[in-house]
């Protein structure tokens, strides 16, 4: 009579329905095991009517079975045991072992978080009372509860799903077991690349077929993939790397760019320290007399940059220079020196012959920015 | 040209300009005791560590691993100046002295420099990228467009300063 109830439950009822049906045939079990106990007969009518109640109750919809367990198995515990065995799990009881496997069983239902040694006490009654009845179908009903188990212990985030799931093929929870894996995987790419991106939570890579499905390969491409993106981004930013081919040559060139950027401020910076009129060459100490005699400078430039301007325009620029420090008023000579320092700038500067004059006199550091945005950088911005 | 060039370009050539009139200006701690090419060559290199610093002030201040990688090292070439440790080009070569511990020092760093030294296009790249040395290849590229964005603003201003200059004398 049991075992038909339990198949017709099993083909008919859904995934928590199935489970509760074989709570039921466990209860039942028990109180079998009860009947051949001599010492409690005296409860077990009570027992059974609360039973019956079950019965009726576990039929009907899903929250409704719950309540019912909750509601009525404290009171069916109360006439087989003290309060105290309640909390203590007695274990000569087999009710009580019973009771908590309703209750957890309504936990996992609820999803929620439960201990583990409970579990594994539960499992070894199921197992013990296979073993005294010989039942092939609970047999199989306390495998199944292992490896809902181990799946429980393995992955608790994913447990509500893999209770409810429980009654699905094989196939399926391996799936989900495959998804899961891919959930972290993703985790640690998101982990991986938090620098590079931040705002998005994770990084969606599908493996197409084919390719491997593994957190290192995974990983790798996508890196792979962010370094491609980068460099598409790097080829609009260095000119004529359009038309190379591979990242080979694209590096070289991106070197070779950023290398003639780095020696042209170099080159700039020199061109202004040699153009800027120097505060430390003191007027008092260094004449026009010691100026052409300068050793030094000609060589150094030479050492610093080998033909990058011609050293004598520069020798002579900073000659003139020099005579516009020592002439305290801004008179003729002066002006006849701007002029000569004017017509050496076009062959210096690569195109300052069209570049605005300004007639400004005072020293050109105190002109302030605003000037220059206004005279001209809109001439290079093309 | 992009809204946020034309923004880094403004506020990299003030910045740069302020460090100029600082440089120039006659409180600043100035030698003149050496010989003046060694005068030029050493100005020439404060403008290129200003140009670079504000620069990179001017673009990402620490947002960035390069501009966090210039500005540390200007920090210590500064904290370096001001405890009063002259740089080995002010000095000429036949005065320099070279303690002992400080030459086993740089022994050890260039040693040191060759065994971590990487190879590939990729390792002279992370040479040439300020702080490369440190970063993922990902890492590596992003920081290099940005580098590149910013030294050709860079250059554009300063060719423009130094056309300006030599003209107006």
């Amino acid at each position: 009579m049991l075992s038909r109830e339990h198949t017709t439950c099993m083909d008919m009822m859904s995934v928590l329905e199935r489970q509760a049906a074989r709570f039921k045939w466990l209860q039942q079990q028990q109180q079998q095991l009860q009947l051949k106990d001599a010492t409690h007969l005296p409860i077990m009518p009570h027992f059974q009517g609360i039973f019956s109640q079950v019965e009726t109750g576990s039929t009907t919809t899903l929250p409704q079975h719950g309540g019912n367990h909750h509601l009525l198995l404290p009171s069916g515990f109360e006439f087989l045991a003290p309060p105290d065995q309640v909390v203590s799990h007695h274990p000569s009881l087999g009710i009580d072992h019973c009771l908590s496997r309703t209750s957890s069983c309504h936990m996992a239902a609820a999803a929620s978080a439960r201990a583990a040694p409970e579990e594994g006490e539960e499992d070894a009654v199921v197992v013990m009372m296979a073993e005294e009845n010989g039942g092939r179908s609970l047999a199989d009903g306390s495998n199944k509860r292992k490896t809902e188990n181990e799946e429980i212990r393995g992955k608790k985030r994913v447990k509500g799903e893999m209770e409810v799931e429980s009654s699905r093929s094989r196939s399926e929870e391996t799936n989900c077991r495959g998804d899961s894996t891919q959930e972290e995987t993703q985790k640690k790419k998101k982990k991986g690349s938090s620098s590079g991106d931040e705002k998005q939570d994770y990084i969606h890579v599908r493996a197409r077929r084919g390719q491997a499905t593994d957190s290192h390969s995974l990983a790798e491409r996508a890196r792979r993939e962010k370094i491609s993106r980068k460099m598409k981004c790097l080829q609009d930013l260095v000119p004529g790397c359009n038309k190379i081919t591979g990242r080979a040559g694209m590096l070289d060139e991106i070197i070779n760019y950023v290398q003639s950027l780095q020696r042209q401020v170099e080159f700039l910076s020199m061109k202004l320290a040699a153009v800027n009129p120097r505060m430390e060459f003191n007027s008092d100490k260094l004449s026009g007399k010691e100026f052409p005699g300068y050793p030094s400078f000609p060589t150094a430039m030479n050492s610093m940059f080998p033909g990058a301007a011609s050293l004598a325009q520069l020798q002579q620029l900073a000659a003139s220079r020099e005579m516009e420090n020592l002439t305290t008023n801004h008179s003729q000579i002066s002006s006849e020196k701007t002029q000569t320092s004017s017509a050496f700038s076009p062959e210096l500067c690569l195109d300052s012959s069209s570049f605005p004059q300004v007639q400004v006199h005072q020293p050109f550091w105190e002109a302030d920015s605003q000037s220059f945005q206004d005279m001209g950088f809109h001439r290079y911005q093309g | 040209m992009s809204a946020t060039t034309q923004q880094l370009e403004r506020n990299f050539t003030h910045r740069f300009l302020t460090s100029l009139r600082r440089m120039n200006s006659p409180d600043s701690k100035t030698t003149t005791t050496h010989a003046a090419g060694l005068v030029i060559r050493r100005r020439s290199l404060r403008i290129k560590r200003a140009a670079y610093s504000s620069m990179a002030r001017a673009a990402a201040g620490s947002h960035r691993a390069w501009t966090r990688a210039v500005l540390s090292r200007t920090r210590s070439q500064r904290r370096r100046q001001q405890h009063g440790v002259r740089p080995n080009y002010i000095i000429p070569p036949s005065q320099r002295r070279k303690s002992v511990k400080r030459a086993a020092k740089l022994k050890k760093k260039t040693k040191k420099k060759s065994v971590v030294r990487r190879l590939g296009r990729a390792g002279k790249l992370r040479e040439l990228v300020p702080g490369g040395s440190r970063m993922e290849m990902g890492q590596l590229l992003e920081e290099t467009a940005h580098y590149v964005q910013c030294l050709a603003v860079q250059v554009r201003v300063m060719q423009a300063v130094a056309d300006h200059f030599s003209s107006s004398m």
